[in-house]
């Protein structure tokens, strides 16, 4: 409900703000950080941990990769060493995570080491999936989820959405995540989780991910200081870190997934109130 | 506490014996030739140099030798009015004086006591009346005592269109804006474009940075004291306007003739209504309105007792289609009762509600949802003052306020609801003050005003209490049960101020004040929104406190045409409040644990030349300041500016009336732009360019200055009964500057790997006509 309330509240900022022009400011330079973007998954894949540096404001360049890094991901038991195959990009082997398991990342970066862990809690299974139009956009398609919440105290989810087996939430201001959406121990019947560019005959494939309060906290924050900026209504900017140590930005997401398909019907129907 | 009030009526008790034998007291009432007290006009004695002011029921007092004196009484803009007396026994003296214009055909110079300003020993403070307000070009022709507030030395909007303001470096929360006595949380309509105050319905409104008299507290920074018109008492009068905006209408009559009056005033605007016209049925569900009504009646039983009702009720509503409806608005009621115990001591007692609250909610649907939020007080109080010589005037008195929060409730509507309740506790508290001051005129050079005032405050059940641990962390919570008294603050606020009369037209004042404030705003944005909450001092958050020393040096030149002042101030704040990184106060039961206290300090310099009279009128003002706070939990520790700390502020207001019909008005405001963060770095995570930002208010958004002007033509000005009316045309931001509200940093669409910094303004130049009508 939150996060509904967030959004209205920025609905009406945008109404009272109209102008807007492109204008150009000095900005002072900072020192560079090291950044990573890693994650681990129950899907049986090569799992990718990114390591990129900060770079001035203005830089308009992709991200400076960092390479020569010694990487590792290990569950307590198991060691699985990464291997760069591009610059900044490094893989593990096919493998997969298991749910109840604690994942811990460590990377080696010219001696300097980095290190995060993360819990992989159990995704519920969703019974079955469901379309309207969206009410604000036509062109858009809402997705509704039927499930049974497990009734324990794990309640923070994302979800992702492909079209027609492309993955169309490819950045984190598509993926959808929540903490209040379920109550616990009820049935979620039809509730709009995702908001997709789709047409009736597509195909969806919706990914609930379980994952953890500090990863739904990072996201919250990565969006409150890029897209969901309400400007004088909200509060002043500020730095924050992951879950990642020695300083270093990013998160290392642990989670599990669940996928449900559907076709949208031909005969969809707007959203009913 | 019981004590404290003994001593008190001892004090008084105390002085009467001392005085009462040889003299006599004359005291009455200042009023206007509809009936308005006139708050502020002078009484001067011209035999002893000596005289008083009205009170803010228009009430007067002076005790003298027996003997033969002549009376001078002078309000600004009014004839001045000259008795002669031979006080061999108490007197009553009610007097009405004559507006000018009114009068006299060509405007002249206006008559008000020599060096007023200069010999007050009041220092900042500055005192608007309604009609001066008229003349300030108005943003969309909405005449607004918020927007005139703004002007004045010393006084910054919070942002652009905000009803918000700052007062020597105090945040916005720390003004206590009272409407008739009555606290008005949330003075904005339309996110803060208006302000809630009508000003048909008001008489003058006064503004006091720092030396609030002890009279008053609760609030950091500043008093704005408004005061809503009386009502002619001697005939019906209607007045009313056709605005850009919104359109007023205002009846005024007597009750019974010379008795009793009242004024009803109501305001509506009705951007709305143009929604109707649409084609499309979905727009045309919109809504986007604001309307306030104030009421106001007054009675004089007798000599001694008079009564008066104050209400307002003003309320904002916004609908989107049927998707959501937002509304939210204040009410407030006063109901006083003066009364003479005597010719030396007057009385008030005041029944004083207020209460703000608002609701957001989609009505239906498995999604539908509601959250509703409210502040309520009832405040009883009583306020003295008497009259023992001309040497002293004594104020003492008491009051005590129940306040309840609930800062908010939400839940969804829907028989299947998919929400969870979200509700944060609600709680009660009790505010308690009690005050004495006297102001002392040794001799015709120094005035010297002492004032104590001790306040508490206490927490009551029936209330949840959240325990926090040295991170902030929730460990546990308490329930207290109703009524329970589970914490009290108290503390004693010390008020001084002094003049020194240099020579007749120039003087030196000087003040310090200490002031506490018990009730905070959740609210960490710039702008300020209707849904902002007031959270109370409690177990998790100690009252703030300030000291305020300020010293000024006052010169009147060209015989009283030119009023000039500079005052310097220094002002220490403890317990100031931000939010730590990232605070989540909407909806959020542990929301004391979001807050974060340390220290703030401000210092300026105000320099101001106003010119009241003649047909040239208006005033220059600038104001050199620097606001900065320091709280360990935020910008590392460091010093930080306030982003409200704008060192360079410039105001001038001029109005010329060309002739009797004519009138053009300008004004032109310059500041340093405000304090902000701006990244100085980013990195990637998941497509978004995230931003490293700089230390906390570290850059500044560019220059803000603007003009606006207006015309006024009247008709009808010969005329002294029936229709007469006038025709203004404003214009806000006449050379189209595009001020920057905001910047912010965006991706671009097309290139992710691009990012660009963007400047939001609002207003482009804005005209906008009003027609306005009295008779």
């Amino acid at each position: 409900m939150k996060t509904k309330i967030y959004f209205i509240i920025l609905f009406i900022s945008a109404w009272l703000v109209s102008c807007t022009e492109e204008i150009t400011i000095e900005l002072d330079s900072t020192f560079e950080r090291i950044v990573i973007e890693a994650e681990i998954t129950d899907e049986l894949k090569q799992h990718q941990v990114k390591i990129t540096k900060s770079a001035d404001y203005f830089s308009n360049t992709p991200a400076p990769p960092v390479t020569g890094a010694i990487v590792s991901i290990t569950d307590g038991i198991n060691t699985y060493s990464l291997t760069e195959t591009t610059p900044g990009i490094y893989l593990t082997d096919t493998i997969q995570g298991v749910p109840g398991n604690t994942y811990t990342l460590s990377a080696n970066i010219s001696g300097e080491i980095y290190e995060a862990s993360g819990y992989m809690f159990t995704c519920p299974v969703m019974d079955s999936i469901s379309f309207t139009i969206n009410e604000w956009n036509e062109d858009f398609i809402n997705v509704l989820i039927y499930a049974q919440e497990p009734g324990n105290e794990i309640n923070h989810y994302a979800w992702k959405a492909f079209r027609n087996n492309i993955l169309v939430t490819d950045t984190l201001r598509e993926v959808t995540f929540s903490d209040d959406v379920f109550i616990n121990g009820s049935y979620v019947n039809g509730v709009e989780v995702q908001y997709i560019e789709a047409l009736p005959g597509d195909t969806i494939i919706l990914e609930m991910l379980s994952i953890e309060e500090g990863y739904y906290n990072f996201m919250m924050k990565v969006m409150s200081e890029t897209d969901w900026d309400g400007g004088p209504f909200d509060g002043p900017p500020a730095n924050f870190y992951g879950n990642i140590s020695n300083e270093a930005l990013g998160f290392f997401a642990v989670y599990s997934i669940q996928r449900k398909t559907a076709i949208i019907p031909d005969d969809v129907a707007k959203m009913e109130y | 506490m019981r004590k404290f009030l003994l001593f008190l009526l001892l004090f008084a008790g105390l002085s009467i014996n001392l005085w009462a034998q040889s003299k006599y007291t004359v005291s009455g009432r200042v009023q206007d030739e509809s009936g308005e007290d006139l708050i502020g006009a002078t009484v001067y004695i011209q035999e002893n140099n000596t005289g008083t002011v009205t009170n803010v029921y228009g009430f007067y007092s002076i005790t003298l030798p027996a003997g033969k004196y002549q009376l001078v009484y002078s309000y600004l803009g009014y004839e001045t009015v000259t008795t002669t007396i031979d006080l061999n026994k108490n007197q009553s003296i009610n007097i009405s004086l004559k507006e000018i214009s009114k009068t006299i055909d060509e405007v002249v110079i206006t008559a008000k006591r020599k060096n007023e300003n200069v010999i007050k020993a009041e220092m900042s403070t500055m005192k608007l009346q309604a009609k001066e307000i008229k003349k300030i070009p108005a943003f969309m022709g909405e005449v607004d005592v918020i927007k005139a507030i703004q002007l004045m030395p010393g006084v910054q909007a919070s942002s652009e269109g905000s009803s918000g303001f700052n007062v020597r470096g105090g945040s916005a929360d720390q003004n206590l804006i009272l409407l008739d006595e009555a606290t008005v949380y949330n003075a904005s309509h339309l996110m803060g474009f208006f302000s809630v105050f009508n000003n048909d319905a008001i008489k003058d409104v006064k503004l006091y940075k720092g030396d609030i008299p002890a009279q008053y507290g609760g609030r950091l920074s500043s008093l704005l004291d408004i005061r809503m018109k009386e009502g002619n008492s001697n005939n019906f009068e209607a007045n009313g306007g056709i605005g850009t905006v919104s359109s007023r209408l205002t009846l005024e009559s007597p009750i019974v003739k010379d008795k009793g009056s009242f004024i009803l005033s109501g305001r509506r605007s009705y951007a709305d209504l143009m929604l109707m016209m649409s084609s499309d049925e979905e727009v045309r569900k919109n809504k986007l309105y604001f309307y306030d009504l104030n009421f106001k009646a007054n009675y004089k039983l007798n000599g001694k007792d008079r009564f008066f009702i104050s209400a307002y009720f003003g309320r904002d509503v916004f609908k989107y289609e049927d998707m959501f409806g937002f509304n939210w608005g204040n009410m407030t009621f006063t109901s006083r009762w003066n009364h003479l115990f005597s010719e030396k001591l007057f009385s008030n007692i005041s029944v004083i509600i207020s209460n703000y609250n608002y609701e957001l909610g989609q009505e239906t649907g498995a999604s539908g949802f509601k959250w509703t939020s409210n502040l309520f007080d009832v405040k009883f109080k009583q306020d003295l003052t008497y009259y023992p010589n001309t040497k002293n005037t004594v104020q003492y008195g008491y009051s005590g306020t129940y306040h309840h929060f609930n800062p908010g409730l939400a839940k969804g509507t829907g028989e299947v609801s998919m929400y969870q309740e979200l509700k944060m506790p609600e709680s009660n508290a009790l505010e308690w003050a009690a005050y004495v001051s006297d102001e002392w005129k040794p001799n015709n050079k120094l005035t010297v005003n002492i004032g104590l005032r001790a306040t508490a405050f206490q927490n009551m059940g029936e209330s949840t209490v959240y325990n926090f641990d040295n991170n902030y962390e929730k460990i546990d919570s308490t329930v207290y049960s109703n009524g329970e008294i589970y914490n009290t603050f108290w503390g004693l606020e010390p008020r001084v101020n002094f003049m020194y009369s240099v020579n007749s037209n120039s003087s030196i004042k000087g003040s310090y004040s200490r002031t506490k404030q018990y009730i905070h705003l959740a609210s960490n944005s710039t702008a300020g929104s209707p849904l902002d909450v007031w959270v109370p001092s409690s177990p998790n958050i100690d009252p703030q406190v300030a000291d305020q020393f300020a010293l000024g040096y006052f010169r009147n030149f060209a015989d009283d045409t030119y009023e000039t002042s500079v005052e310097v101030y220094y002002k220490n704040m403890k317990n100031q409040i931000d939010f730590r990184d990232h605070a989540e106060l909407l909806l959020n039961p542990e929301i004391e644990g979001e807050f974060r206290s340390g220290d703030a300090w401000s210092y300026g310099l105000e320099l101001l030349v106003r010119k009241q009279t003649g047909k040239f009128t208006g005033w220059i003002s600038y104001t050199l300041s620097k606001t900065e706070r320091k709280i360990p939990e935020i910008n590392q520790g460091k010093v930080y500016p306030a982003s409200y700390d704008k060192p360079n502020n410039i105001a001038v207001v001029l109005s010329y009336d060309i002739s009797k019909r004519f009138n053009v008005a300008a004004n032109w405001v310059y500041s340093t732009g405000a304090a902000v963060t701006f990244p100085i770095g980013r990195y990637e995570y998941e497509g978004m360019i995230v931003p490293i930002y700089s230390d906390r208010n570290e850059y500044r958004l560019p220059d803000y200055h603007r003009m606006d002007l207006s015309l006024t033509y009247k008709f009808g000005v010969n005329k002294s009964k029936g229709l007469r009316s006038e025709l203004n045309l404003s214009v806000y931001n006449v050379y189209n500057r595009k001020n920057a509200w905001m910047i912010t940093f965006i991706q671009d669409d097309i290139d992710p790997n691009i990012t660009k910094a963007e400047k939001v303004y609002l207003f482009p130049i804005l005209p906008s006509l009003t027609y306005n009508f009295y008779f």
